[in-house]
């Protein structure tokens, strides 16, 4: 072959070499053309160890193949250790008479009757992977044009070995991706901005009873008979939503935007987590807390009757008639904290509940009403500022009565004599506002965050005398959200406290 | 197999009488092959090969073509691996093989066969053998474990090493009903593998 035809086989070789990422093709296409591209009668392909300072050499070509054994060889051992150290191609010319030649590499291709070598170096980047050792058995084998298409051959497999480790790199990082959502007991469904489904994992298939190969690329709305989470990715805005799934199970679906770099929403993505476990737990806390409740009450009242009974047996002293009647006022606080406390059990458990138009503008004044004497006798001065129309929404009544009272009451029971209570319902587009003013003592900011929990009451000089089952705030918040509201609560200590309560009125308020 | 099981096995070789481990991966033809699906065959040859780029053995699988109908007719199934992208063995077969074709381009089923295994460099193995193969087995445990191991193997150069020493390898093995490996050969490129009517006898033989 003249010179440009060995031109022309190495490109058409360095083209084939760059085809595939596969490692073991670009050896092997070596292997097959490197001998009639350059005087070839032994191949080694000599990497550095990714364990320890050395390199192994893989025989790829030549009869020698079999003796070269596979153990380290140092880093400054044999031509290609001299090669790896100038960190440029090498040409030993005379093989017998190579000073660094090893016993073990160089000798035996020696034996085998090589007489000449050229070594080209292997780089990813500027690091050194190892080199091709390619020897001859001719001298003179290796001449300038020779040693020139090595070293353009050399700079080609290194070409080609870093596109081969970007394709793995890229599939590794692909394949732990997908390993995750493989292995994910909680659904993910990523949606593009046209409602394509791009990804489901194998939980959906668990969980919606939907293959996750057949839902890709469709339209999620085509496939899928969910309507909360139709729903939910419609929105298109960050939300969580319960729905039913097969089986009787629930699952608790969050939507997610998908954001690139740049901070486009690419797409939506819904997690979806079976629930059904916690919803069964929170349901036996509150038939506990009914069954409970009820039981209790019973001997509560027995309590109460055998001690208003006492006296038919004969006179009381004053001492006995002291102690029946601690008897009966502790016995009421009991049965009140039972009463609250089924209240709660049942709020929570959405048992019993109403759906049905409420008049919040008659219910404020009525509830202010009855509150009026209370707060008179106390001397506390309680107004309302009321809608001039009824303000309907759908809900029951009795529950929003007890809000009302508890909010108006809890105000009038912190307030202090000359203080006042400023009760507030305000009519906007999709919503009523309640808002409950009063100048009383004020809860500690440090209170704040924890009084609707049950329980709770705040410890303060001044709340010692006021008595409470610490029940009340929780069940208007347990109201409030079984009507779908808001409530929230702004304090400052010895000026007061406010209440607003947001509940909506528009019709699906979901009872 | 969990993944300690699974680096039992690479650290010693395959041999003859050892259970077969099984895999599923995908084949020009479009299905996924996995070796449970060839246990009412009375065996399987499976042939790690060196691809379809490679002379030898697109010779090798004309035999097995010619060979094929004879071979399934005494129970014998051929399942050839080569470590091509499943892409470009697709683009390469204008009319495909009649037996499954299966596509391995990062080796990891050579290694777990135990091709390129020259009694040195077991790292090299580990590096392609791992947490896929686990969470391919149903081991969710460990599966977060797992993947941190792959990660850490993550070496490009231990790659290119399991590369090197299976660059010329080629890999003969049958498997009885069982799924345990009864035969086993492992041979440099220019020897030519056993024949159909060769292998046939072999099976016969070996998978009594």
């Amino acid at each position: 072959m003249n010179l440009h035809q060995r031109l022309t086989y190495l490109s058409e070789l360095i083209i084939t070499l760059t085809s595939s990422p596969v490692p073991t093709q670009q050896f092997q296409a070596l292997a097959d053309h490197l001998p009639t591209l350059l005087p070839c009668d032994y191949l080694g392909l000599c990497l550095l160890s990714p364990d320890a300072p050395g390199y192994l050499v893989h025989s790829l070509l030549g009869e020698a193949s079999g003796f070269i054994p596979y153990r380290l060889f140092a880093l400054d051992e044999g031509a290609v250790g001299q090669m790896l150290g100038r960190n440029r191609t090498l040409h030993v010319s005379n093989l017998a008479d190579f000073p660094q030649a090893t016993a073990d590499f160089e000798q035996i291709l020696l034996r085998f009757g090589m007489q000449t070598a050229v070594c080209l170096p292997l780089r990813q980047g500027e690091k050194p992977l190892g080199a091709l050792f390619i020897a001859a058995s001719e001298h003179g084998s290796y001449g300038e044009d020779e040693i020139q298409i090595g070293r353009l051959l050399g700079a080609g497999v290194s070409a080609a070995l870093e596109n081969a480790r970007l394709y793995q790199e890229l599939i590794d990082e692909r394949r732990t991706l997908a390993a995750l959502l493989q292995s994910s007991q909680d659904a993910v469904l990523m949606l593009n901005e046209a409602g394509v489904v791009l990804l489901a994992n194998p939980a959906v298939k668990q969980m919606l009873h939907l293959e996750p190969d057949l839902l890709t690329g469709q339209r999620l709305e085509e496939m899928v008979a969910y309507p909360a989470l139709q729903q939910l990715f419609a929105a298109q805005r960050p939300d969580l939503v319960e729905l039913a799934i097969p089986n009787g199970r629930f699952a608790q679906a969050s939507l997610i935007p998908v954001q690139s770099e740049y901070g486009e929403t690419i797409g939506w993505a819904a997690l979806l987590r079976d629930i059904t476990l916690f919803k069964e737990l929170e349901q036996m806390k509150n038939d506990f807390v009914a069954t409970v409740s009820h039981d209790l009450k019973n001997p509560i009242h027995a309590i109460v009757l055998a001690a208003d009974l006492l006296g038919r047996f004969g006179e009381l002293n004053e001492g006995q008639q002291n102690l029946q009647q601690r008897i009966v006022t502790t016995a009421n606080y009991m049965s009140e904290l039972v009463s609250d406390l089924l209240d709660l059990g049942q709020i929570e458990a959405g048992v019993n509940l109403r759906r049905d138009p409420v008049d919040l503008t008659l219910l404020t004044a009525d509830v202010v009403g009855e509150l009026g004497v209370q707060a008179g006798a106390k001397g506390v001065a309680l107004t309302a500022v009321l809608p001039p129309d009824p303000l309907i929404l759908i809900g029951d009544s009795g529950r929003l009565k007890q809000l009302l009272l508890n909010l108006i009451g809890n105000a009038i029971k912190y307030t202090p004599g000359g203080g006042t209570v400023t009760t507030t319902l305000l009519s906007e587009p999709t919503c009523a506002r309640l808002t409950v003013r009063d100048s009383g003592i004020g809860i500690p900011a440090t209170d704040l965050p924890f009084i609707f929990d049950k329980f709770y009451r705040v410890h303060t000089p001044e709340t010692k005398e006021i008595k409470g089952t610490g029940l009340g705030l929780a069940i208007v918040h347990s109201i409030v959200e079984a009507h779908n509201g808001r409530i929230s609560v702004t304090s400052t200590p010895i000026q007061g406290s406010t209440f607003t309560v947001t509940l909506p009125t528009h019709l699906s308020s979901n009872l | 197999m969990t993944t300690s099981e699974l680096n039992a096995n690479i650290q010693t070789s395959l041999s003859v009488g050892q259970p077969a481990p099984d895999f599923q991966l995908p084949s020009v033809q479009g299905t996924a092959v996995s070796l449970s699906q060839y246990r009412h065959q009375n065996s399987l040859i499976l042939w790690f090969s060196r691809g379809i780029t490679c002379n030898f053995c697109r010779s090798y699988m004309q035999g097995f073509e010619n060979e094929y109908d004879n071979l399934r007719s005494h129970g014998i199934e051929v399942v050839q691996i080569a470590p091509n992208l499943l892409q470009s063995a697709q683009r390469f077969f204008t009319t495909y093989p009649p037996y499954p074709f299966v596509c391995d381009p990062e080796k990891r089923l050579y290694a777990l066969y135990g091709l390129g295994d020259r009694g040195v460099l077991t790292a090299a193995k580990t590096a392609v053998v791992s947490f896929a193969t686990a969470a391919r087995e149903g081991e969710f445990g460990n599966n977060v474990r797992g993947s941190v191991l792959d990660i850490a193997n993550r070496n490009f150069l231990r790659r290119l090493h399991h590369h090197a020493l299976t660059a010329i390898d080629q890999g003969i093995f049958i498997i009885d009903q069982q799924g345990i490996i009864r035969y086993r050969l492992i041979i440099g490129a220019v020897e030519p593998i056993p024949g159909g009517a060769e292998l046939l006898k072999i099976c016969r033989a070996v998978c009594a």
